[in-house]
C-alpha cells in the first residue's frame, strides 16, 4: 500500500513537469519560421517573348533564329502610351514576357524596383560585352555600390550638334568638328557666334524653347545621390543661354519638324541645331544639295547624351523561362544597333572624316543625372511649363527658377527619403 | 548487508527524483530566473543523511537537470555549494543556514574582486551580474533556512521520526530566531514574485503598445498610398522603400527598435538600421529560439537555456504585414530587462536587509531571552543551595518585565521556602532528638527487656523467646541441646564477698561465657541468681560434652575477687530436643534436673 502511494505520488509529480509552460521552441518551428521560397525550376519553353513599343529587331531577327531553329521569338507591340503601367502589372503579377524593351525617356520608372535580372552579375555579366561600349552610355544602368544593372541599352541616338561647316568657315569659325565642339562648350563664345551669325540673319539654334527641349531630351535632373541639379553649372549654362537668346532675339524659332524649319535649313538660315544622330538621315532628304556642307559634333555648352525619346534599353525578366536564351537575344540585337556608333563609316554627306570617333567622344561623355524613379514628376512640371512656354510665355530668369522651386518642392519629401536611404547605405558601407 | 545497501539505493534514488522535481516545478521568477525547492532537499540532506549523500546527490541533480534541459550552466554551482556549506557544517556543526551565510559573504567577496579587477572588460551590464548574484545568495540563505527548519522540527512529527538519528532539543531563542527571519522574509519574497510578473507584464504589454503603434503607423502609410505607390511598394521600389523607411524612422526615433520587411523570398527588402547590401537575411535570427507572449509577438533567446543574460540579449518580435510583405518588428530586451533587474535589484537588497536585521534581531531577542532563562535556571538552580545555607536570595535585575515579575515571584517563594525551611529544619532537629531520644529509650528498654543488666547475658526473658524460635523452626528437625549451669556454692561465696563480692563473681563468669560464645555455637543465658542456661546447636551428645568441658575449662580457671583467688564450679544439666522434651518446659526441667542430679552426686562425693 505505501509504495502503491508512493508510485503514484511520483506518477502524479512527472506529469506536472509535462504542464509546464513557457518553453522555448525553435525559432524555424514557430509561425515566424522563414520558409524558403523554393525556386521553382526553370521550365524551358520554346518561345522567346519580348514587348517592345517599336519593332526593331526584324532585320536582326533572321541570324538570331539560325542560331536557334527551334525557337519561336514572339514580338508582342506595346503602346507606348500605358506601356509603363502594363509593364509594371506585368512585373506584380509575375505575367511577364522574357524580355522587355524600355524607352528611356521612361527608364526611370524602372530603375530601382525589382523584377529584372541584374546583368551586372553571372550569369550576364560580359566584360568583353560591355567593354566595347563607352562607360558614359553604361552609366545610367549601373549601380556600382550595389554592383546591379537593371537594363542595358538597346537603341540609342546621340544628340549631336548639326553644322555648316562652309558658311562657319566663312564666318572664320572651326569647321572641324573637335575645334568646333571646343568652341560650342564655351558659352561666351557660343553668344558671339550666335550674335555674329544673326547679324547675317543666320541662326546657331532653333529656339530657346528646342534648347531646353534638347536639355530635357538628353539629360536626367538628379543624379545617383537624389541631388537636383537643375540648379547646377551645366544646366544653369544651357538655361541661361535659353533665357539670354530671346532677350538678345537670337531665337528665330524655326522647327526643323516643319516647313519653316526644313525651309530655314535650305535658306542657309538655320546653320546649325541639335538633334539626335537619326535626323542625319533626314537632313539628305531635306537638303540634298548641301552635301558635302554640313558636319557633326557634339553638343554645345559641354553638354552630351542619347535622345531619351528615340533611344530605348532592354531589359530581361526575373521571371523569365528563358533568361539564357534571352539574354543571347538582347546581346545580339543590342551589338547589331551598336554597330552603327562602332562600325560608323564616314558619310560623304558630312564633312567628318572620322564619324565613328566623333561619335565615340559623345557617347563616351556622361551625361548629367542618372534615370530615377521621381523623373517622371520633374518631367510633369517641365512638360507642363513647356507647354507654357510654346504657347508665349517668356523663358525669363524667373520662370526658369520657377520650375526649379516647383521640382524642388515636389519632390522634397521624396529626395529628402531617398537620400536618407542613401546616406545610410553608404555609412554602413564605409563603416564595414 | 544487502538489505541496508538496497534501502540506501532506493532512498538516493527517490531523493534524487523528488529534487529534481523539485527544480522543474521551479516559480519562475523572472527572465529565466525561478526560485526552486530543490536547494532545501539537497541542503536538508547534509544534515539528514551527511555530506556524502548529499554531495552524490547534487552532482547526479546537476548533471540530470542540465542535460534535460530543465536547467543552465548555472546549476553547477550547487556542487560548490553542497562541498563548502557541506563541509563547514559537518565539520564545524551549527547549522546550514550560518555556513551559507558564510558562503554567500565570500561570494560577495570574490564577486567584487572581480568587478574591482575585470572591470573594464565586462560585457555584460553590472546590474545583470549583480541580480544573479544577488538572488542566487537570497535563494539559497533562504532554502538554507527553511533546510534548517525542517530538519529542527521535522524529528517531532511522529511520521518523519524514524528518518532522523538523534532529535535534538531546541532553543527558545532558535524558534523565535526562525519565526522572526521567515515571517520578515517570506512575505517580501512572495511581494518580489508578484512585483516581478507584474514589471515583466508590464514590460510585455509596453511590447504590445510599440507593435500595435507599428500597426497603426502602417495601416495610416497604406491608407495614404495611391494606387502608383502601392504598384511602387509591390516591385520592391527604392522610392517606396525610402518613404516607408522615413515613416519608420519616425516611428523608431532614438530607440533600439528595428523593423524589418521582407520580400517575397523572405529576404530583407527593407532594415531600419541597416542598409548594407550584403546583410539581406535574418540567419543571425533564425538560429535562435522563441517563446510565446501574453499578448502579441514572441520572445526571442540566442539559445534555449533562458539564462538571465540570454534575456538581455534576447529581443520581442512582434510580426505584422504590410500589404503583402512579412514585417518584423524587433526591439533589443536589454534597456527593459535591466530596468527591470534594477528595480528587483532595490527589493533583493532590502530583502537582504531584512534578513540582516532580523538576523541581528533574533540573534538579540536570543541573547536576552537565553540570558534570561539562563539567569531563571540559575536561579532555580541556586535556590536548594541556598535554601540549604540560608543565605538571602539576590539575583540580577533584569529588564524585562515577565522576567524581573518572575523573579520576584521567585524570590517570594525562595523566601517563604526558606522559611517554612528553617522552620522545617528545626523541627526535624527537634523531632530527630526526640526520636534519637525515643530510640535510646526504646534501645535501653529493649536491653533492660532482654538482658541481664549486671552480667550482660540475656535474661530469661530472651531465653524464652529465643527457644520458642528454635522450637518452631527446628521443630520436626534438628537435635539441640539445653545447658543448665549452676554455679556452686554462690551462695557461700555471696556471704563471704558480700553481694557486691557476689556481683563481680556473676560478671566475671558471664564475662568468660561471653568469651566462650565466640568460638562455639552456643548462646548463655542468666535465668536468675547463679543459675544459668546455654542453648547448644549441636546435636550429638559427644559434641555437647565436649563443649560442656571445654565451657568448664574457661569456667574453672582461678579468679580475684576482692583480692581473693578462687575456683568457680559449676553444675551442668542437658536436655536434648527432642529426646528429652519438645517443650521448653520439659526441656529445662529435665536440664534442671539432671544439674540437680549432678550437684547431688558432687555433694554426696564431697562428702
Amino acid at each position: 500500500m505505501k509504495n502503491t502511494r508512493i508510485t503514484i505520488t511520483l506518477i502524479c509529480l512527472i506529469l506536472l513537469l509535462g504542464c509546464q509552460s513557457d518553453a522555448l521552441i525553435p525559432f524555424d518551428q514557430s509561425s515566424l519560421a522563414l520558409q524558403n521560397v523554393e525556386e521553382q525550376a526553370e521550365q524551358k519553353s520554346d518561345q522567346l517573348v519580348i514587348w517592345t513599343h517599336e519593332n526593331i529587331f526584324e532585320n536582326s531577327l533572321p541570324i538570331f533564329l539560325e542560331r536557334y531553329p527551334d525557337l519561336q521569338v514572339k514580338i508582342v507591340p506595346k503602346n507606348t502610351n500605358n506601356l509603363v503601367e502594363e509593364y509594371r502589372s506585368s512585373l506584380m503579377t509575375g505575367q511577364t514576357p522574357d524580355l522587355y524593351v524600355i524607352p528611356d525617356e521612361v527608364l526611370g520608372e524602372f530603375s530601382s524596383i525589382g523584377g529584372f535580372e541584374n546583368l551586372y552579375q553571372e550569369p550576364y555579366y560580359d566584360e568583353k560585352f560591355f567593354e566595347r561600349r563607352p562607360e558614359g552610355l553604361l552609366r545610367n544602368y549601373i549601380n556600382r555600390e550595389k554592383q546591379e544593372m537593371f537594363a542595358m541599352p538597346l537603341l540609342f541616338f546621340p544628340y549631336i550638334t548639326f553644322y555648316r561647316a562652309d558658311i562657319l568657315a566663312e564666318k572664320g569659325y572651326p569647321s572641324d568638328p573637335d575645334k568646333l565642339a571646343t568652341l560650342l562648350n564655351d558659352e561666351k563664345k557660343w553668344m558671339e557666334m550666335a550674335q555674329k551669325l544673326e547679324d547675317n540673319d543666320q541662326y546657331i539654334i532653333e529656339s530657346e524653347h528646342m534648347m531646353l527641349d534638347m536639355l530635357l531630351r538628353t539629360n536626367y535632373f538628379l543624379d545617383k545621390d537624389y541631388n537636383y541639379l537643375g540648379k547646377e553649372n551645366d544646366f544653369q549654362t544651357l538655361t541661361n543661354a535659353a533665357i539670354e537668346v530671346p532677350e538678345k532675339g537670337l531665337s528665330p524659332y524655326y522647327n526643323i519638324w516643319n516647313e519653316n524649319g526644313q525651309k530655314a535649313i535650305q535658306d542657309d538660315q538655320l546653320v546649325m541645331f541639335q538633334m539626335g544622330s537619326y535626323v542625319m538621315e533626314n537632313l539628305k532628304e531635306w537638303v540634298p544639295e548641301q552635301k558635302g556642307k554640313w558636319g557633326v559634333t557634339s553638343m554645345p555648352f559641354g553638354l552630351s547624351g542619347t535622345d531619351k525619346k528615340a533611344s530605348m534599353s532592354i531589359a530581361i525578366a526575373e521571371d523569365s523561362d528563358n533568361k539564357e536564351i534571352a539574354w543571347e537575344f538582347a546581346k545580339q540585337m543590342a551589338n547589331d544597333m551598336f554597330y552603327m556608333y562602332e562600325q560608323a563609316e564616314n558619310d560623304p554627306y558630312y564633312i567628318n572624316n572620322d564619324l565613328k570617333s566623333t561619335f565615340w567622344k559623345v557617347l563616351s561623355n556622361d551625361t548629367i543625372g542618372q534615370p530615377q524613379p521621381v523623373d517622371q514628376q520633374i518631367q510633369f512640371i517641365w512638360d507642363v511649363n513647356m507647354k507654357e512656354f510654346h504657347s508665349g510665355t517668356e523663358v525669363t530668369k524667373e520662370a526658369i527658377n520657377k520650375i526649379h522651386e516647383n521640382i524642388e518642392e515636389r519632390i522634397k519629401y521624396d529626395q529628402r527619403a531617398l537620400k536618407q536611404l542613401i546616406q545610410e547605405t553608404s555609412e554602413q558601407d564605409i563603416d564595414k | 548487508m544487502r538489505n541496508v545497501f538496497t534501502k540506501k539505493v532506493n532512498l538516493f534514488i527517490i531523493t534524487l527524483i523528488l529534487t529534481v522535481i523539485a527544480q522543474s516545478l521551479s516559480v519562475p521568477l523572472i527572465f529565466g530566473t525561478s526560485i526552486s525547492i530543490a536547494p532545501i532537499i539537497y541542503l536538508a540532506s547534509i544534515r539528514i543523511f551527511g555530506i556524502r549523500f548529499s554531495l552524490l546527490l547534487v552532482v547526479s541533480f546537476s548533471f540530470v537537470t542540465y542535460f534535460l534541459h530543465i536547467s543552465n550552466t548555472l546549476i553547477f554551482l550547487s556542487i560548490v555549494e553542497v562541498l563548502l556549506i557541506g563541509g563547514l557544517y559537518t565539520k564545524k556543526g551549527k547549522d546550514i543556514f550560518t555556513w551559507s551565510f558564510a558562503y554567500s559573504l565570500v561570494i560577495f567577496l570574490i564577486y567584487f574582486l572581480t568587478l574591482l579587477f575585470f572591470i573594464d572588460s565586462a560585457v555584460l551590464a553590472n546590474s545583470i551580474t549583480n541580480f544573479l548574484v544577488l538572488q542566487l545568495i537570497i535563494a539559497l540563505m533562504f532554502s538554507a533556512l527553511i533546510a534548517d527548519i525542517l530538519c529542527d522540527y521535522a524529528p517531532f512529527i511522529p511520521k518523519f521520526k524514524g528518518w532522523f538519528q538523534k532529535r535534538l532539543r531546541l532553543h527558545f531563542g532558535q524558534i523565535i530566531s526562525h519565526i522572526l527571519i521567515f515571517s520578515a522574509v517570506f512575505p517580501l519574497l512572495i511581494v518580489i514574485l508578484v512585483t516581478s510578473r507584474g514589471l515583466e507584464n508590464n514590460m510585455y504589454q509596453e511590447f504590445q503598445n510599440q507593435y500595435d503603434q507599428l500597426e497603426d503607423r502602417l495601416q495610416i502609410k497604406i491608407n495614404e498610398m495611391d494606387s502608383a505607390e502601392i504598384q511602387n511598394y509591390e516591385l520592391d521600389s527604392e522610392l517606396e522603400k525610402a518613404k516607408i523607411k522615413s515613416r519608420l524612422d519616425n516611428y523608431i526615433g532614438f530607440s533600439d527598435k528595428r523593423v524589418y520587411i521582407l520580400d517575397q523570398n523572405n529576404d530583407v527588402w527593407l532594415d531600419t538600421k541597416n542598409q548594407s547590401i550584403e546583410d539581406r537575411n535574418l540567419h543571425h535570427i533564425e538560429t535562435g529560439y522563441v517563446r510565446d507572449t501574453p499578448y502579441a509577438g514572441y520572445i526571442w533567446l540566442s539559445n534555449n537555456q533562458q539564462t538571465l543574460i540570454d534575456w538581455y540579449q534576447g529581443y520581442y518580435i512582434g510580426e505584422t504585414s504590410f500589404l503583402n510583405k512579412r514585417t518584423f518588428l524587433t526591439i533589443p530586451m536589454d534597456n527593459f530587462v535591466e530596468e527591470i533587474i534594477l528595480e528587483l535589484i532595490d527589493y533583493l537588497i532590502f530583502v537582504l536587509a531584512v534578513v540582516g536585521v532580523s538576523l541581528f534581531f533574533g540573534i538579540i531577542v536570543n541573547r536576552i531571552l537565553s540570558k534570561s532563562f539562563i539567569q531563571l535556571t540559575q536561579i532555580t538552580s541556586d535556590l536548594p543551595e541556598k535554601m540549604e545555607r540560608q543565605e538571602s536570595f539576590h539575583w540580577k535585575e533584569t529588564n524585562i518585565e515577565e522576567f524581573s515579575r518572575l523573579r520576584e515571584n521567585i524570590k517570594k517563594v525562595a523566601n517563604q521556602l526558606q522559611s517554612m525551611f528553617v522552620d522545617a529544619k528545626k523541627r526535624n532537629e527537634l523531632l530527630t532528638a526526640r526520636t534519637n531520644q525515643l530510640i535510646d529509650s526504646e534501645a535501653k528498654l529493649y536491653r533492660l527487656a532482654h538482658y541481664d543488666t549486671l552480667t550482660e547475658l540475656p535474661n530469661r526473658y530472651s531465653f524464652h523467646i529465643d527457644l520458642k524460635e528454635i522450637l518452631n523452626e527446628k521443630s520436626l528437625k534438628e537435635r539441640f541441646a539445653i545447658v543448665f549451669i549452676d554455679l556452686d556454692k554462690f551462695k557461700q561465696v555471696n556471704d563471704t564477698l558480700g553481694h557486691s563480692g557476689g556481683d563481680l563473681l556473676l560478671k566475671v563468669f558471664s564475662k568468660r561465657l561471653i568469651q566462650f560464645e565466640k568460638d562455639y555455637p552456643v548462646c548463655f543465658y542468666r535465668l536468675a541468681g547463679d543459675e544459668f542456661v546455654a542453648i547448644v546447636t549441636l546435636a550429638e551428645e559427644k559434641d555437647v560434652q565436649l563443649l560442656i568441658d571445654h565451657m568448664m575449662e574457661v569456667v574453672n580457671q582461678p579468679l580475684v575477687i576482692n583480692r581473693k583467688e578462687m575456683t568457680l564450679t559449676a553444675s551442668i544439666g542437658i536436655s536434648f530436643y527432642p529426646d528429652n522434651g519438645k517443650t521448653i518446659d520439659d526441656l529445662l526441667h529435665y536440664a534442671d534436673s539432671r544439674m540437680y542430679e549432678q550437684k547431688r552426686v558432687r555433694h554426696n562425693q564431697h562428702d
